[in-house]
């Protein structure tokens, strides 16, 4: 971190939007309005060929907008949506439907106190014990509906308290889950604490407790030998963190730890083992170098705030951040994308940023910049404890760290070097190798899927034409024996600044090794398969608009670690996005 | 999160960055997605935004900055 920390550094920057808004005291205050729209509906065709299915309605339409007003220290906002229907795949968890309110909330705040009555994303540290979070284009929203307090005692000492329920789903409406979120977290930052500090290092320490309240209930669950058990679900359950973090003008150290006690559930068999997390990472960085490498382990960390919640997207009170670099390119990025195993893993990552200065061997006329990455996810090294002998039903014995390293256990690796020049005035290239091993069957949760070992090898170039035109195109592909087989893919993308754009895809899955699919209903041989697709688009200001025809296949789409699978389309997509 | 600032420096980019990591600042500015340009004049008034990021965008933001420094 060049200065600050990621906490300060966010109070700044929203403080700097908050001036944005505000009208310098005037005799009149007037409040100020803003908001944004977003829309995207497609038409589906029926494409048996790569197994699209078009809903009953033909078309999918997702949209919502916001409008916030900001009066002196009020704030109030409110949100609308609608999913008439919502687009295939969309969102990740339970299904969204209707049109109507999604959001809405009333803010005051001063200079070292913030008060948010209704809906309000939230997060402690880096959000092991919880996180309340938006990714509208990904489907996911947890946000919460209740009531959040930041104070701010003095200057360096910083505390939240939070208190709601979560959004599950849309209907009409937002629907919310039936357990309720309670915590609080504090943080002192040792820099801030005396004005007169004239030290570039800062040392920054936080804990958090949270805790969930559903109605106790029993619960039948089925035994290994088939008999049924009835056990009894506690009624409140409580996790705590702590977090370390040290900053200097060129390094960054960054611990949490986390625990939750038992919380049986529908996702761990509903065992009554306590969960634990520890996230380690470090980074140094100076002019023209960067490294960065981390560690983590997760242990029964998937925390809902209803223990039958009935998809593992929904209701999360907290986010286990991943290690794994999240790939732009899209082969790598919607093949074979990891998401996070919150019920087991153990993961590792290193990467390094190096830039060969302008006018060394290396580095030639322009420069010439490295990044090596390689990442690393295996599950833990469990062993079982018996479910019919064992009253207090701890479901298997772990350590954190301990991994297992046999092929079983291997859930992901990831290794990719990507170099990066400007061979002239006019031209730029990247190219780009990447090795995966991916575990199909526990990241997908698909049965019965092979671990994935695949090669891919991206060529990027960027021609500028003139100041305004350019031309970027990538070559993909990707060579493996298993699952759907080779990929060749091609991307071009004119584009007219500061106005326009116009862009062709094409996907081309050309060696299947004898994978299947499912077209009408039946499992029949791959067959080659080209997947194209067109867009244009039209950008002025806040404003874009951008049309999209052809073939999607059926994949994953990702950020930050959390996933959703997207069917196979084919069809016309229009979207539109406005902030005002 | 943590890999933001090896990131940056690994690139020789000379200029201040912050991190928004709950997303905060994206909902109080109502941008959809990213990259999305806004520029911010002495007052603290948002004089010109721009979605998306083409090559070559940053020679209208470049007259724009120049606009608002009234040069």
């Amino acid at each position: 971190m060049r200065s600050g920390h990621p906490r300060r550094l966010a109070a700044i920057a929203l403080a700097t939007a908050w001036a944005a808004f505000h009208i310098p005291g005037t005799a009149q205050q007037l409040p100020e309005v803003h908001g944004n729209f977003s829309a995207d509906g497609q038409y589906y065709n029926d494409d048996p060929d790569i197994g699209a299915v078009p809903p009953p309605q033909q078309w999918g339409f997702n949209a919502w907008g916001n409008v916030v007003m900001t009066m002196g220290r009020f704030q109030a906002g409110l949100r609308l949506e609608s999913y008439e229907p919502s687009l295939l795949g969309y969102p990740a968890g339970t299904p969204y439907k209707g049109s109507g309110i999604g959001y809405r909330y009333i803010n005051y705040h001063q200079a070292d106190l913030d008060i948010t009555v209704g809906n309000f994303f939230e997060q402690f540290g880096q959000g092991m014990v919880f996180r309340s979070y938006e990714e509208r284009y990904l489907g996911v929203d947890n946000a919460m509906d209740g009531v959040r307090v930041k104070y701010r005692p003095l200057p360096g000492l910083y505390l939240k308290g939070v208190m709601g329920r979560m959004r599950l789903a849309f209907d009409d409406g937002t629907v919310k889950g039936e357990g309720l979120v309670r915590g609080a977290d504090a943080e002192l930052s040792i820099s801030e604490l005396d004005s007169a500090w004239s030290h570039n290092w800062n040392l920054i320490l936080g804990g958090s407790f949270v805790s969930k309240y559903q109605t106790a209930a029993s619960q039948l669950v089925t035994q290994p030998d088939g008999s049924v058990a009835q056990l009894e679900m506690p009624a409140n359950v409580g996790a705590w963190a702590g977090r370390i973090n040290f900053t200097s003008p060129r390094w960054n150290v960054y611990a949490e730890y986390a625990y939750k006690i038992n919380d049986p559930n529908r996702r761990n068999n509903y065992i009554y083992k306590p969960g634990q997390g520890l996230l380690v990472n470090a980074t140094y960085s100076t002019r023209g170098l960067g490294i960065s490498v981390g560690a983590h382990s997760y242990d029964n960390m998937l925390y809902q705030s209803a223990r039958n919640a009935p998809t593992p997207f929904d209701l999360n009170i907290n986010f286990l951040p991943p290690l794994t670099k999240q790939h732009t390119y899209n082969l790598p990025a919607t093949l074979y994308p990891y998401a996070t195993q919150p019920n087991g893993e153990v993961s590792y990552q290193g990467e390094v940023f190096y830039k060969f200065k302008k006018g060394t061997p290396l580095g030639g006329k322009y420069g010439t910049k490295i990044a090596l990455n390689g990442s690393t996810a295996v599950g833990l090294d469990t062993t079982g404890v018996d479910l019919l002998t064992d009253s207090a039903r701890t479901g298997y014995r772990s350590s954190l760290f301990a991994g297992n390293y046999d092929i079983d256990g291997k859930y992901f690796t990831d290794l990719n070097v990507e170099l990066r020049k400007r061979v002239s005035e006019t031209w730029e290239l990247a190219l780009t190798y990447l090795y995966f091993e991916y575990d199909i069957d526990v990241i997908q949760g698909k049965p019965g899927k092979p671990l994935v070992f695949a090669d891919m090898v991206v060529l990027e170039g960027l021609h500028n034409f003139n100041d305004r035109t350019s031309l970027r195109f990538e070559v993909q592909h990707l060579w493996t024996k298993q699952d759907l087989g080779n990929w060749a893919t091609a991307v071009a993308e004119l584009t007219f600044s500061p106005h326009w754009f116009v862009a062709a895809q094409d996907q081309y899955n050309y060696e299947t090794f004898g994978s299947t699919f499912i077209k009408d209903g039946k499992e029949v041989p791959a067959e080659r398969t080209h997947y194209p697709i067109g867009s244009v688009g039209y950008i002025r200001g806040g404003n874009r608009f951008q049309v999209n025809y052809g073939r999607q296949r059926a994949g994953i789409f990702c950020v930050g670690g959390v996933c959703r699978q997207v069917p196979a389309a084919n069809g016309l997509t229009v979207s539109i996005t406005s902030t005002f | 999160m943590a890999r933001v600032a090896p990131y940056v420096n690994g690139q020789d980019w000379d200029y201040e960055f912050f991190l928004d990591p709950n997303g905060d600042l994206k909902r109080a500015l109502n941008v959809n997605n990213i990259p999305h340009t806004f520029l911010v004049n002495g007052k603290g008034e948002i004089v010109y935004q721009h979605n998306n990021y083409e090559p070559g965008d940053e020679n209208e933001l470049y007259q724009k900055v120049k606009q608002a420094a009234g040069k």
